[in-house]
């Protein structure tokens, strides 16, 4: 087996018994080939457990789980407040349908919950996360100061933010329907959150999270800022948002968050083992194509190139390991089936993946 | 019980947070620690928060970081003296499971 020298071995899962055995080992002469024989095998901790790719294009596969619950053509949303605790999820402050708490943070995730579960439901026929009615849970404040949100495979979580650098998590609807999305995601092709399968996952979410908003606000391509989470960063940061879509590594350069690292092209494809291979860097590659193929095709996005990439990602020819060329191969023909072959969409998303360098002329 | 490789067998320790709904160079603070100029009570304490940390390693990439999770990224290299090939270990912690001796190794540890 080659040796593994100086190098930083890329993103693994180094369990207790290699470490053990290196300790062992550790003085006297340390082989590479000792080390590249130990195979890793572990328990994942993960929260979620492993959902597998559906069966069938279109959500059908994923409709029939569970009776629709008591509102038709409603979410059923429960929103927690942690507490500042990481104490998940929390004490239950507001249900769906009932009034707004006055806490902004817990109100604007309960709205923004809604507005992208109507995204999916009014323009992609899906109904929540899986397509059958699951229950959309959030906590708020959670953590001290935590700059982050996310999605832990069964509800969604969201910091208040430092004060100094970030806001709070709930601010932007798009960051909501971004997190929602990866729910969506784990629930279809299941793209696994490494390298460039990880970018898409990535991708995937911004669209979507864009999409929300544009159908909140009933905005046309041309109307949107294509960023994803503007407001978010307080005003003495030097940041418009976290991404561009449009403009791929603009969304900020500051002294201390540094500048966005995301490339519009293929030929600044960034290769690194930090941030899972470039998960939320090379994404910039396929937002950009995204917003090239919507803005080429004018008015709603949702309606067309929206309905493209959803179609994409429910496809059953998309694997969990799809790099962007496969994603690229896939949307193009998906474009074709759905709005025909040389049609105005057609053309649009294949021309986006081309000008991103995804696809060579 | 886990035994961690002999500190002053190990040449650098590094640990960085990643993860999170955005990749922002200028916080991930990746904290890189030669050993040989630790103090002997700075060394104890990563040599603490690695033994803490390793019953939490989980598997990188697919599912550890999904969904925009932070975690711990724990990297050790290790080397014997007059030996050419080294070695780097490296696991992940995802930041629910994080303890606090290593949290407080990326954050504060070393720091003056």
């Amino acid at each position: 087996m080659p040796s593994r020298t100086l190098q930083i071995l890329p993103p693994g899962f180094i369990p207790p018994y290699l470490l053990s055995r290196l300790a062992e080992h550790a003085s006297a002469s340390i082989s590479a080939r000792a080390v590249n024989t130990l195979t890793i095998d572990r328990e994942h901790r993960a929260l979620r457990g492993f959902v597998p790719p559906k069966l069938a294009s279109g959500t059908a596969s994923t409709t029939a789980a569970r009776p629709r619950p008591a509102r038709p053509n409603s979410p059923e949303r429960a929103i927690h407040d942690a507490g500042h605790t990481t104490t998940l999820p929390g004490k239950l402050v507001r249900t769906e349908g009932k009034p707004a708490t006055g806490d902004i943070t817990a109100d604007e995730a309960y709205d923004y919950l809604g507005a992208t579960w109507r995204l999916y439901h009014d323009v992609y026929e899906r109904d929540s996360i899986d397509g059958a009615s699951m229950p959309l849970t959030g906590s708020v404040h959670y953590g001290k100061d935590y700059d982050n949100a996310f999605w832990n495979g069964k509800q969604m979580v969201f910091g208040d933010g430092d004060g100094e650098v970030m806001n709070r998590f709930t601010i932007a609807v798009d960051i909501i329907g971004h997190e929602l999305t990866h729910g969506v995601i784990d629930h279809e092709a299941g793209l696994v959150y490494q390298g460039q399968p990880g970018a898409l996952n990535e991708s995937i979410c911004d669209v979507f999270g864009v999409l929300v908003k544009q159908h909140s606000l009933r905005q046309t391509a041309q109307q949107a800022d294509w960023l994803i989470g503007a407001g978010l960063f307080m005003p003495s940061v030097r940041a418009k948002a976290l991404r561009s879509m449009a403009e791929p590594g603009t969304a900020y350069d500051d002294p201390v968050i540094g500048k966005d690292p995301q490339p519009a092209h293929m030929k600044d494809f960034v290769t690194t083992s930090q941030d899972n291979g470039g998960v939320h860097i090379n994404s910039g590659i396929p937002n950009r194509a995204f917003y090239l193929a919507a803005m080429a095709i004018g008015g709603q996005a949702r309606e067309t190139a929206g309905r493209v990439w959803y179609d994409t990602v429910c496809d059953k020819r998309l694997r969990q390991d799809a790099d962007f060329e496969a994603f690229a191969t896939l949307s193009t023909d998906v474009a074709s089936r759905r709005f025909g072959a040389g049609s105005a969409v057609h053309k649009a998303v294949a021309d986006a993946w081309l000008a991103v360098g995804v696809i060579s002329p | 019980m886990i035994r961690l490789p002999p500190l002053d067998k190990a040449t650098i320790v590094r640990v960085t947070r990643e993860g999170g709904l955005a990749y922002m160079p200028g916080l991930s603070q990746p904290r890189s620690f030669q050993l040989g100029d630790c103090t002997a009570e700075l060394r104890q304490q990563i040599g603490d928060a690695l033994q803490s940390a390793v019953p939490h390693a989980g598997q990188a990439g697919a599912t550890l970081s999904s969904g925009d999770q932070r975690y711990y990224r724990v990297e050790v290299l290790v080397e014997s003296a007059g030996e050419d090939q080294k070695i780097s270990v490296s696991f992940e912690v995802p930041e629910a499971e994080a303890p606090e001796a290593l949290v407080h190794l990326w954050k504060d540890a070393g720091k003056r």
